[in-house]
């Protein structure tokens, strides 16, 4: 626990199998561009946040995922031909081999889902698709992980300009969302 | 041949005086007190910061935007608005983290971690980290236009994270300017540099509400 709240967003992961669809989640972009995405891994009574950047490229997929102090937790590289991933780098509160293990296939699990690559069925996750998001669920263990795109900042502005236009107020601030509510 | 060796030990002595050697005793003491000095004069502090991580695996890096607000003793908010809308806010007894989709709310009354992490983030923001010498072992640089002070860590918890922490401090206001963060296993590391860098201006108390 003084770890996950050292890192203030960190990966704890568990798998298990059980059937899924395959579907083609695929994203179009440049050969070897590098995407960011946030992230949360929900695990009921705790959450994680942070932001995963990947490279992809023909033969490999690297990615890193980092909270959003820019503090790493781990960094990976999959193997499309192999179809394997290989942990590169760990936090060290991640750094032991159970652990280890089950991040290892549950980020191949997430990768497959992400980029659309299709081996067969995957036991053990639910997958939720809609607009931007893509949402794996470990079934037993209740564990999700939700991915969105990071909106770049000129599309931010230009989402802003057509509120303003509009004449609707732009995306509210998080805390005043709540101090709304009160 | 002798003209020679001169010349190269000209050029070497040249090179080796290029790179700031550390300051040593009284030196570093009158600028640890310089900065302190600043740092206790500063009631309040806000302004904007642009955070690049440089992630060596992937060969780029990821730049942040946010703005940065601490009022004397202990009260900080840290938020990012760029790309990724992150808000950390410290306010004595209570640290609230969010996103767009998670809300907490962290009592470091039974939580001394968090309080740990918000009292070396405000002690590294105002400088007063290098008098802190349980957290830190510091070595101070003076560099042309700046004071650079690096920060290795001794405690467990940031020994993991860090290699080390590197200040830069403007020489003209003995401010904060520019943060370094070396991590440790790898060549990844964290800039921060501080602008439009307001002193003692007025903050608005709802900026460290810590919502309900």
């Amino acid at each position: 626990m003084r770890a996950l709240l050292l890192f203030l967003s960190s990966l704890a992961v568990w798998t298990l199998h059980a059937e899924i669809p395959t579907v083609s989640t695929a994203t179009v972009e440049a050969p070897d561009s590098v995407e960011q995405r946030e992230f949360v891994v929900d695990m009921g009574k705790a959450h994680l946040t942070g932001i995963m950047l990947t490279r992809v490229t023909d033969d490999e997929i690297t990615g890193s995922l980092m909270n959003e102090f820019g503090i790493s937790a781990v960094s990976f590289i999959y193997n499309r031909k192999k179809d394997k991933l290989q942990l590169v780098e760990v936090a060290p509160f991640l750094n032991k081999w159970y652990i280890k293990n089950v991040l290892r296939n549950d980020l191949k699990h997430c990768i497959h889902n992400l980029y659309g690559i299709d081996c067969g069925k995957e036991k053990g996750y639910i997958l939720e698709l809609s607009e931007n998001l893509v949402k794996l669920t470990n079934r037993k263990r209740n564990i999700s992980y939700t991915f969105t795109p990071l909106q770049q900042e000129e599309e931010l502005m230009e989402q802003k300009e057509e509120f303003v236009h509009h004449g609707e107020e732009p995306a509210e601030d998080i805390q005043n969302e709540d101090e709304t509510k009160e | 041949m002798k003209k020679i060796l001169v010349f190269i030990l000209l050029i070497a002595t040249g090179i080796v005086a290029s790179y700031a050697a550390p300051l040593t005793g009284k030196q570093k003491e009158a600028v640890v007190a310089k900065i302190n000095k600043t740092a206790a004069a500063m009631k309040s502090m806000s302004c904007q910061f642009t955070q690049t991580k440089t992630v060596s695996l992937l060969k780029n890096t990821m730049v942040s935007k946010g703005t940065m607000q601490y009022q004397q003793p202990d009260k900080l908010r840290w938020e990012y608005t760029s790309p990724y809308k992150y808000l950390f806010i410290f306010n004595g007894t209570k640290v609230y983290v969010a996103n767009k989709s998670k809300k907490d709310v962290i009592d470091t009354q039974t939580n001394k971690m968090f309080k740990e992490i918000a009292r070396i983030m405000m002690s590294t923001v105002t400088g007063k980290a290098l008098s802190n010498a349980a957290d830190f072992d510091v070595v101070v640089t003076d560099n042309k236009t700046t004071y650079n002070v690096m920060l290795t860590p001794k405690k467990k918890e940031l020994k993991q994270m860090f290699q080390k922490v590197e200040l830069i401090f403007s020489k003209s206001n003995s401010m904060i300017s520019e943060i370094n963060i070396f991590e440790k296993k790898n060549n990844d590391k964290t800039n921060i540099k501080f602008s439009n860098i307001s002193i003692n201006g007025k903050i608005n108390e709802s900026s460290f509400a810590i919502p309900k």
